[in-house]
């Protein structure tokens, strides 16, 4: 489901970077540095978007002369900049537009922003990928409504209800109520809802979430009005559908919910101090509802006197119908939460995430893993920046898929850190028959030229495995050089003096990775002092 | 003549606006030309996510709808901070430390 609008979401939509609502959501709410401006600035460079971080001095003057969109630090959290006029500025602030005069903005803005600018190669990382599942996951969505709705139309037409007036009118109200009541259980479960938001901002308080998040939302704060509401309309809707019978009790019980209605505005004007524009649209549809039993009839007050014998036929209607709102609202109330796991889920994945991309604690971690002596001298197959203060040793076996996997990383690794670490290789291999590839790509690595020996290692992985030595053929590689069989037994004697056998084993620094980390944890630490 | 006249004149005005454009694109501050740009640990040391309050129930909002005149929060590094609740209009009051 897609969460509220990030600050990374609105920003993409503003910089019209390709991307899917699903995934730039949960890459914002899941990654470790959400907080920061580092973080927002990290994930931007993901999207390929070039950016850069400053304090503007001069706040009164230079404030119209940055380039909009930007990011501004501003009453100790991220507000993203749309458009700013000498008197008035324009700004998105968790998901939701505000306009303030400048100089009010500027007193609470501290001076810093990030500046981004997108070009035609900022995309989202794997987007087709992503757009595919979301066109399906809505494809699914599409289809379930719909099948729904032709059983609701079929129905409708087919127990000619068209042709009571009341019902009709009835069952459309029901349906609005249903709609409505779903926009406020999506509201409740703090997934997004563009239709929601515009509804909820006709009002000055510019969303609805005060009042549903406070104590009143919830019937003896377990359960919530807009799961009661969206039980007690789909039931509604049911019941006038597939039995019209019990209209006299839909009735009855249309009257019970109008001293919530008196409750409920009180509420919203006396203790919120906020209008909730969606439960007022729920309220005035019980009215409606009120209204329109009257008008046509289907409150008879001689079926209520009947009451009196417990076991008339209406007094069972009453008790079923009764229960059908009971299991209706109860089974909503217990399902709201699993629907909302992926909600707690991401919390606590940022939350791991978080501690685990401190450097204080991936350190501390780090020192109490094995350590293995590891130098420049220990391989000639490097990538990335041999100065760099993170120093990858990786001893892999060029047949083992996992290490296929594990170079699929490592080359994603340098990627995003832009080759700011080292990474070397110890080639070891499962028999000596196979020897003779450890050797063709020690051969490539010694040909000098860094980028033909990261393709080869690349493609091997990828496709050359299969192939085994007939793939060395055609690259033309100078099998001769007498450094080939030295370097082949600096491995072998490396695995001797390490006693690793394990393939992939990657250390970092020395240090073996923990087993909590994974090689893309590793970008925050190019930095590191080890 | 004239219309030679009337064309070069055409090709100035145009001339001139396509300056003055360039002059106010140029004139932007741009992330292109941020000369002191924080370096990625100062970055982490810049801090949002939560001490800025909206109407009922935050910390810097009254329940009669005004800000209230000083405010305390911890940020998301847990440290503590205290500020003046600044209300920056649209109905948000602000905790500026």
């Amino acid at each position: 489901m897609k969460k509220t609008g990030t600050t990374l979401v609105a920003f993409l939509n503003l910089l019209g970077v390709k991307h899917t609502q699903s995934f730039s959501g949960q890459y914002f709410n899941e990654h470790p540095h959400k907080y920061n401006l580092f973080g927002l600035s990290k994930m931007l460079a993901d999207y390929g978007i070039e950016n850069a971080a400053t304090r503007i001095s001069d706040k009164e003057n230079d404030i119209t002369e940055i380039q909009t969109p930007f990011i501004a630090h501003f009453g100790g959290d991220f507000a993203i900049v749309d458009t700013v006029e000498p008197d008035k500025i324009s700004y998105i602030w968790r998901g939701i537009r505000h306009s303030s005069p400048t100089a009010k903005f500027i007193e609470a803005w501290s001076g810093v922003v990030l500046l981004a600018e997108s070009s035609g190669k900022s995309i989202e990382p794997d987007y087709r990928e992503h757009r595919k599942a979301e066109q399906i996951s809505l494809l699914k969505k599409t289809a379930f409504i719909s099948a729904l709705s032709m059983i609701a139309v079929i129905t409708y037409i087919n127990q000619s209800l068209y042709a009571d007036g009341g019902i009709s009118i009835l069952l459309a109200i029901n349906l609005a109520g249903m709609y409505i009541s779903w926009l406020l259980l999506l509201k409740q479960m703090k997934v997004q809802s563009r239709y929601a938001d515009k509804i909820c901002s006709l009002f000055k308080q510019k969303d609805c979430n005060n009042v549903l998040e406070s104590e009143g939302a919830r019937l003896f704060g377990i359960i919530g009005w807009s799961e009661i509401g969206f039980g007690y309309f789909s039931v509604n809707v049911l019941l006038l559908l597939f039995s019209p019978a019990p209209i006299t009790i839909i009735a009855l019980i249309n009257i019970f919910t109008l001293p919530f209605t008196l409750w409920s505005v009180w509420y919203q004007h006396s203790k919120a101090g906020q209008w909730c524009v969606l439960c007022l649209i729920v309220l005035a549809l019980l009215w409606a509802m009120f209204t329109a039993n009257i008008l046509f009839g289907y409150l008879p007050l001689a079926e209520f006197f009947r009451l009196n014998s417990p076991f008339s036929t209406f007094s069972f209607q009453f008790a079923i119908t009764a229960s059908c709102y009971c299991i209706a609202m109860l089974g909503i109330n217990m399902l709201v939460p699993k629907l909302n796991t992926e909600e707690t889920v991401q919390l606590l994945k940022q939350s791991i995430n978080s501690i685990k991309a401190d450097e204080d604690v991936f350190t501390a971690i780090l020192k109490k893993q094995p350590f293995y002596e590891t130098g420049d001298c220990d391989s000639v197959i490097r990538f990335g920046n041999s100065n760099s203060k993170l120093q990858l040793t990786i001893l892999s076996n060029p047949y083992c898929s996992p290490c296929a996997a594990m170079h699929k990383d490592i080359e994603a690794l340098l990627t995003k850190v832009n080759n700011d670490i080292s990474v070397q290789y110890i080639l070891s291999s499962f028999n000596e028959n196979l020897n003779s590839t450890n050797r063709y790509l020690i051969a490539a690595c010694l040909s000098d030229n860094t980028a033909f020996a990261r393709q080869i290692f690349r493609d091997w992985f990828e496709k050359g495995k299969a192939l085994k030595d007939a793939y060395f053929k055609k690259l033309s590689l100078n099998m001769d050089n007498p450094e080939i069989e030295i370097e082949f037994r600096k491995h072998e004697s490396w695995k001797d003096k390490t006693q690793i056998r394990a393939t992939p084993t990657v250390l970092v620094n020395g240090y073996q990775l923990p087993e909590n980390y994974k090689i893309e944890d590793l970008r925050y630490f190019t930095d590191l002092d080890l | 003549m004239i219309n030679r006249l009337y064309i070069s004149d055409l090709y100035l005005i145009i001339t001139i606006q396509i300056l003055c454009f360039m002059k106010k694109v140029l004139k932007k501050i741009r992330f292109r030309n941020v000369s002191e740009n924080f370096s990625d640990s100062e970055m982490k040391h810049i801090i949002g996510g939560g001490y800025i309050g909206t109407g009922y129930g935050s910390s810097c909002y009254s329940s009669s709808g005004s800000c209230h005149s000083s405010c305390a929060f911890i940020d998301t590094l847990g440290n503590p901070h205290s500020g003046t609740c600044t209300d920056v209009g649209s109905n948000i009051c602000a905790c500026v430390s």
